[in-house]
């Protein structure tokens, strides 16, 4: 497992604070999830609607953790700041892209992403980091490109994350995706991947 | 895998972020049971149980031992309830805690674990009062106004 | 501190010789352009293809296509 050092924005001292970017999501990461992440969504999903709950609110990491580890398609990953668990990732690397320029070749593509309860505005005002989402996508772009895939990327979007994938990362939206939840589906070009390194 | 942008990189990027609460996924990801719904679990109210505790003495500027005295209890066991929310801390100690504390005593039975959850809201205050607390030496404006909203939801609940 | 080092020793790279006819190693070189991947690279993914198909296989699934125009689903391969 390695750790890179990667940074997160403090909201509540607006200044970046050191993290830990892991390449692997281990049993203390789960762990970590278990007792922090779950009870924070149960207390916030407790007599809500199920329209108002978190999409993810039922994903258990725990349970996914054990299907994915045996095959080499999968790479976990987990962001570690303050000794708490602020963000999780799954990607996979068999999958193929769509946009016409790359079309046939292969992506890394992000299959679970989520950040900590607390670093959601739904959730808690003011969020206690910001980051992990840019962060992740940094691992997800470092992957791709170290599996000789020159950064390119796909995934489908978390409704209200859109204007992030496509604003901030700079990628391409290929519309909405009936086979998985009507979610808009995102890819990541080699130059878009080239550009959101540099920036 | 590695990562090697600088601090200035993700300084500039983070800035773009704005407030969306970013995730990625899809229902046709690996399909599980759902996440259990934890039948009152005692470790969870215990964490905010033990947060709280360090940061009832930490406003006070006291350390575990200075507690300890006060209440006729063992340093041991102040450390125990602060940080080993997975075993149970004695009734005597959490009783003595709420004279201490001056607090509802059956409030911090409660959220020891030690008496079945009856309080409504009381978990959920305790679970987001937990998540929103830090370590660090001195308690900033941050933790000190969770935890004074911790102790107005506890009263609250206490005097209804 | 055990699982660490197996772990670090399973990332390990390892080397292996390939023997392949001509064919297939045409066939390497084609997908290696069309994916653009180098060959170790075209191995390595159908390797996961294989393990994760080999899997659902074993599970009782079957490997199937499907026509994107007519629906019509036709299976892959017996494996």
């Amino acid at each position: 497992m390695t750790e890179s050092q990667v940074y997160l924005l403090k909201v509540a001292i607006n200044q970046m604070v050191e993290a830990s970017l892991f390449d692997e999501i281990s049993d203390e990461h789960l762990l970590m999830w278990k007792n922090t992440w779950v009870p924070a969504m149960e207390a916030y999903c407790r007599g809500r609607a199920e329209a108002e709950k978190p999409d993810d609110s039922q994903w258990n990491w725990k349970w996914k953790a054990e299907k994915w580890r045996p095959f080499l398609k999968y790479h976990s990953f987990s962001i570690v700041c303050e000794k708490e668990l602020q963000g999780l990732m799954l990607a996979s690397d068999v999958k193929s892209a769509r946009i016409q320029d790359q079309f046939g070749k292969p992506i890394v593509y992000v299959e679970l992403l989520a950040t900590a309860p607390w670093n959601r505005s739904k959730i808690q005002k003011p969020k206690r980091f910001h980051g992990v989402g840019t962060t992740m996508m940094a691992a997800a772009v470092q992957l791709s490109i170290d599996l000789g895939f020159k950064g390119r990327v796909g995934l489908h979007s978390l409704p209200g994350a859109e204007s992030f994938y496509q604003d901030d990362c700079g990628m391409t939206p290929l519309g909405r995706d009936a086979a998985y939840g009507n979610w808009i589906y995102f890819e990541m070009t080699e130059k878009q991947a080239a550009e959101f390194r540099q920036k | 895998m590695k990562l090697t942008h600088s601090k200035d990189w993700y300084a500039r990027r983070i800035a773009l972020e704005g407030d969306a609460d970013i995730g990625a996924g899809t229902i046709a990801a690996i399909r599980e049971p759902a996440v259990a719904q934890t039948q009152a679990s005692p470790i969870d109210t215990r964490i905010a149980f033990g947060t709280f505790v360090e940061l009832w003495r930490r406003n006070r500027g006291w350390d575990a031992v200075k507690l300890a005295e006060v209440a006729g209890v063992n340093p041991e066991e102040i450390l125990e309830i602060e940080h080993s929310p997975q075993s149970e801390p004695e009734p005597n100690a959490v009783f003595r805690l709420a004279q201490v504390f001056e607090m509802p005593s059956k409030i911090l039975m409660e959220l020891a674990g030690l008496v079945e959850p009856r309080t409504p809201n009381l978990r959920q205050a305790a679970v987001r009062f937990a998540a929103r607390s830090e370590s660090v030496t001195a308690l900033n404006a941050h933790e000190r106004e969770a935890f004074e909203a911790f102790v107005s939801a506890i009263t609250e609940t206490a005097q209804k | 501190m055990s699982h660490y080092i197996q772990r670090m020793a399973e990332n390990e790279k390892r080397t292996m010789t390939l023997n392949l006819t001509a064919r297939e190693m045409a066939v390497l070189e084609e997908l290696a352009a069309k994916k653009d991947l180098n060959k170790t690279g075209v191995m390595r993914l159908a390797l996961r293809l294989l393990q994760a198909v080999d899997a659902k296989i074993q599970a009782g699934q079957k490997l199937m296509f499907e026509d994107e125009k007519t629906k019509e689903k036709g299976e892959l391969v017996m494996l």
